[in-house]
């Protein structure tokens, strides 16, 4: 059943029209009002006349990348005392008053999805070097421990999304053939080692991380 | 970090508030149908084991507030006349979109939720043109409604898994908290059919329906277009 029920079958080209038609309004819309809302990506402008850009400017898809080299402050220090006072109210609601009971909703970042294990074996030949990195938000961090045939030179650091040739460094050593430790992200990005082997001999290295985000890969 | 809306502009055109006007409605819903609202995010997250009436009125909610799937359903049951018909295609949705709800949950497949809205978009969109007569007018016969219906339902279904599981859900009570869920989606489906079959008669009865209904199906199929676009692009900066 359609709308023959009713009156005559429309004519192809009738129906063409319609169709065309409500592509072309769709993409009006889309494109001065929808996109500009959603996600803060306004070509013509209209987004930002009608002042719906506030309501895209603040969705984290297409944001402005921060000036590399610096740690920026984290959001999760920004919004500490909204989220202390959500913590405060929690807890009174689960375990009532309680003096002696300080907050900070910031140490800990939770997370969906089950704990995992990731590992990826790297052969650096004699001069080269390898990045490993894993895909990070700020706040998510891994447990890491990762160990190397022979020395190699290490650079632990992490490149913001949309940001060429700048990183920051977080640990860098001339020499080294394992290191374990905890990393929390500073920030959004991709977080990882660079190692190079000054040696004469191809140098086998092997990373093991746990956590909800670890999928190492080689970049 | 301080954040400061930027003055409304102070005189507005009659063009830009006509503007605001036809896309209200979109924004403002989609700024709370797509996903769980944030206290409910919370709940979600913290609760453990059987909370039946919890999960079955969330189910509801996420159906009445949710727009895609009420403009699929708007679509569908546009040209059915008869209580029976109605009865027919809404089960024939029901039991697509349970079926991938429950087997995406708790079979733990993950879809892309915007590919799936996506989809969605493009079920507004068929529904539209076949209302208005285009499959039969360009193939000669109309595909078949119910088998539509049936494989829309299961793509609406995956549609209804990811919102859920955007969310840490604890295994405690997991299956029934599910069905809960489906439920109450069943129940939210019912009540939002109620609302849209009422008005439906309403506007029936009146002379200009005839005349109407090309026009409606066309708003209809924007709309889907809008769905689509709104998700594709989500897809590609996300």
């Amino acid at each position: 059943m359609n709308i023959s029920q009713n009156q005559n079958l429309p004519s192809t080209q009738r129906l063409l029209k319609a169709t065309g038609l409500s592509m072309a309004l769709a993409a009006l819309l889309l494109i001065t009002v929808v996109m500009p809302a959603e996600y803060g990506i306004d070509p013509t402008g209209i987004g930002g006349h009608l002042g719906l850009d506030v309501l895209g400017a603040n969705s984290e898809a297409p944001s402005s990348p921060p000036p590399p080299g610096q740690v920026p402050v984290t959001s999760a220090t920004d919004g500490s005392d909204a989220a202390n006072a959500a913590l405060a109210a929690r807890a009174e609601a689960a375990f009532g008053k309680s003096d002696g009971q300080s907050l900070d909703a910031s140490a800990v970042s939770l997370v969906a999805g089950p704990l995992r294990r990731s590992t990826l074996t790297v052969i650096l030949e004699p001069g080269k070097g390898a990045e490993v990195k894993a895909q990070l938000k700020t706040g998510e961090g891994l447990v890491f421990h990762w160990t190397a045939s022979a020395d190699v030179a290490v650079d632990m650091h992490g490149e913001r999304l949309n940001v060429k040739n700048a990183w920051t460094s977080y640990a860098v050593e001339a020499a080294q053939h394992e290191s374990s430790g905890t990393f929390v992200a500073p920030f959004e990005g991709s977080h990882g080692w660079y190692w190079k082997n000054h040696g004469a001999e191809p140098v086998t290295v092997e990373v093991e991380a746990v956590g909800f985000q670890p999928d190492l890969h080689r970049p | 970090m301080t954040f400061k809306f930027p003055a409304m502009p102070t005189r507005t055109s009659p063009f830009w508030q006509g503007w605001v006007a036809i896309t209200l409605l979109f924004v403002a819903s989609a700024a709370f149908a797509h996903g769980v609202a944030g206290g409910d995010k919370v709940f979600l997250e913290q609760s453990s084991g059987q909370n039946l009436i919890v999960f079955m009125y969330l189910g509801a909610k996420h159906m009445v507030t949710g727009y895609d799937h009420l403009l699929f359903l708007f679509g569908v049951v546009f040209f059915l006349y008869h209580m029976r018909e109605v009865a027919a295609y809404v089960t024939l949705f029901a039991l697509g979109h349970s079926a991938t709800l429950l087997f995406g949950v708790l079979g733990g497949v993950h879809v892309n939720a915007y590919l799936v809205d996506g989809i969605i978009g493009i079920s507004v969109v068929y529904k539209a043109l076949d209302n208005l007569g285009a499959f039969q007018r360009w193939f000669g016969f109309q595909p078949n409604t119910k088998l539509a219906v049936l494989v829309f339902g299961f793509f609406h279904g995956f549609g209804l898994a990811t919102k859920l599981q955007e969310f840490q859900l604890s295994p405690d009570g997991l299956v029934s908290n599910i069905l809960a869920f489906n439920v109450g989606v069943e129940l939210g489906q019912l009540l939002a059919l109620g609302g849209i079959l009422i008005a439906m008669g309403f506007w029936r009865r009146r002379a200009a329906f005839a005349r109407q209904a090309f026009a409606a199906n066309t708003l209809l199929m924007t709309a889907g277009f809008v769905l689509i676009g709104y998700q594709l692009t989500g897809y590609f900066v996300s």
